[in-house]
């Protein structure tokens, strides 16, 4: 694994945590933590949103330029549809 | 814990639980995880892989493509005839003379006399087969070109300490140590009267492949002695029969064609100067990956450069590994294309699977490598041929078939018996497979001056040993995903041919 590469996986490790943790900071002061469907979409948007981040790192590592802009739009892409319907679900359940 | 409570989460643990043992099992049974992460199954023999006739015929190698060029009565590669190649019955023989090796398509390609047809009035004008480009090619055959050419069996004369070099008129030029030109009989590459005794097979192999990849070999694989890969005979291709017309009698007499030779293994020769003969018993095969960046440039000279950069590769390792087996009271020959197919051997000794395109796809490389073989009298223990999905994968994707310049590539299903469907003689039938037409693909490269490897370049499989493929390549084993992964392939950029931009910039790209 390139040493870019690596980094950006660690970088990513770090913010996943701190979204991660604020999420459900957030989500125990309006009291909808203990949703489950609440926690499932928004983990799952980060770990897209990351999982795009990631692929891109190691598409433009392998100068495939266009394989890293379509991992951002799929993958981060659906990360940020997955995050918006949560947000919808958590704004109704209030 | 409420009673509730602990009963929901106690039947969830023990579902998990038990669904984890039974995956397990399934896996253990025949499943293991290998290096390139995808789920793999093996079995004890190719025919439990592969269907083969009970008629199945040993391929003779005069026709293969390359040799047939040189051979064929009429000569179809010869520029007149272009790619106009007869796909249902090919020419009728005409017996050797010599007279047509220079001439002969493939040799005007090797010899770079096509591209200066071509593309000699402007050398700079088209990216991908500028002179810097055609200069990279030469580069990296270099040694091969040293050495001899290993697409067949060259020098494997079993006579004379010595050979001479002709002109192209067949004057004498120089004579060369024997053992410089005949690296297979290299006089200081004698086997060891005392033979290292292993305590098993297993740790004969183990030594065999660590000596293998130090040697540089990417990877090793061991495959039992299978007599049905051997050319029933081998072409015997004289060191300068590129070079010019060759006048019998007064050159040496390994400076001859032999169509028919019969194949026999040799481990160097005696103090009398005669070769001393050998029973194989395992085959040793060594894969050597090709350049991803070079490769994405196909059908160029770039690309074309990072094959012979696989090609010296193949003579340079595998005779380092005879070299080391001879050096432990083991009689060894090294091969490259020569001696016998590559591909079943290289599926016997576990280390990929065969494709639409009729080359071998590894998990870690796709069809991205070259193989070379070192056939050994050492009992080794063998490797298993395996299966990770490729058969079921390119029977939906025809990536390759699409992209072939010459429409060489079988777009029809896999068959057994290929009956009518064998497009000439230089397709070895009688084993399940697609049936490609070899001549028509080389038709192409005289065409275009220098090799293709579209089919290569825009395989799926084809892609850098990296996490996020790894990942990808999961979805290549489940059909449902088998055909919406050839697309999302083509839409995230893998796998272009022929693409301008890439020609350009190889040069420009960060070292």
């Amino acid at each position: 694994m390139h040493n870019f590469e690596l980094l950006a996986f660690l970088l990513m490790g770090v913010l996943i945590m701190v979204a991660q943790v604020n999420l459900n900071k957030k989500l125990k002061e309006i009291g909808k933590a203990k949703i489950w469907s609440n926690q499932i979409l928004s983990v799952g948007a980060i770990v897209l949103i990351a999982f795009g981040v990631l692929w891109a790192v190691s598409s433009l590592l392998e100068h495939e330029t266009q394989a890293a802009m379509m991992g951002i739009i799929i993958f981060s892409g659906s990360g940020v549809l997955l995050g918006l319907i949560a947000f919808r679900l958590i704004s109704r359940q209030s | 814990m409420k009673r509730r409570e602990f009963i929901k989460k106690g039947s969830l643990a023990g579902i998990g639980t038990a669904a984890s043992v039974s995956l397990l099992k399934q896996a253990s049974a025949k499943e293991e995880s290998t290096s390139a992460g995808a789920n793999v199954k093996f079995e004890d023999s190719i025919d439990e892989l592969y269907e083969f006739n009970k008629d199945y015929q040993r391929f003779r190698q005069k026709n293969t493509a390359f040799n047939l060029s040189f051979w064929s009565g009429s000569n179809p590669f010869t520029p007149e005839a272009k790619i106009e190649y007869p796909t249902s019955e090919d020419t009728p023989v005409k017996e050797l003379t010599g007279e047509g090796i220079g001439k002969s398509g493939f040799g005007r390609l090797l010899a770079g006399v096509l591209w200066k047809q071509k593309y000699g009035k402007d050398p700079a004008g088209t990216p991908g087969f500028t002179a810097l480009d055609k200069s990279l090619k030469d580069a990296t055959c270099a040694t091969e070109t040293l050495t001899g050419s290993i697409f067949s069996r060259a020098f494997s004369g079993d006579s004379g300490p010595e050979i001479t070099i002709r002109n192209k008129t067949g004057g004498k030029m120089f004579d060369l140590p024997f053992s410089l030109v005949k690296p297979h009989f290299p006089s200081g590459f004698a086997v060891e009267k005392d033979r290292w005794k292993f305590s098993s097979k297993k740790e004969a192999s183990q030594v065999i492949k660590k000596a293998a990849r130090l040697c540089g070999a990417d990877l090793v694989g061991i495959a039992p002695f299978d007599e049905r890969f051997i050319y029933k005979s081998q072409v015997h291709f004289p060191f300068d029969a590129l070079s010019g017309k060759l006048k019998d009698g007064k050159s040496h007499p390994d400076n001859k064609f032999n169509l028919d030779r019969p194949v026999s293994f040799i481990s160097g020769l005696d103090k009398q100067g005669k070769p001393i003969l050998f029973k194989p018993k395992s085959v040793i095969v060594l894969i050597h990956e090709m350049d991803y960046e070079a490769y994405k440039t196909s059908p160029s000279f770039i690309s074309a450069a990072a094959s012979s950069k696989g090609y010296a590769a193949m003579i340079e390792i595998s005779l380092k590994v005879a070299k080391f087996l001879r050096g432990i009271g083991y009689f060894s020959m090294h091969a490259g294309n020569d001696t016998g197919l590559s591909v079943p051997l290289a599926i016997s000794a576990g280390l990929g699977e065969g494709s639409r395109m009729g080359l071998l796809v590894t998990e870690e490389f796709g069809p991205r490598i070259r193989i070379s073989k070192v056939f050994t009298d050492l009992e080794l223990e063998h490797d298993k041929p395996k299966t990770f999905g490729v058969k079921g994968f390119c029977e939906v994707c025809q990536k390759c078939a699409d992209s072939c310049p010459s429409g060489a590539i079988s777009k029809v299903p896999r068959v057994t018996d290929p009956e009518n469907q064998v497009p000439n003689r230089s397709v070895n039938s009688g084993v399940m497979k697609w049936y490609n037409d070899n001549q028509k693909c080389l038709s192409f490269w005289l065409d275009n001056t220098i090799e293709c490897a579209n089919c290569v370049a825009c395989c799926p499989y084809n892609k850098l040993d990296t996490w996020n493929h790894d990942l990808a390549k999961v979805a290549t084993k489940v059909p449902v995903l088998q055909r919406i992964t050839r697309y999302l392939d083509e839409m995230f950029g893998y796998g272009e041919v022929g693409s301008l931009k890439n020609q350009k910039q190889f040069w420009k790209k960060n070292i």
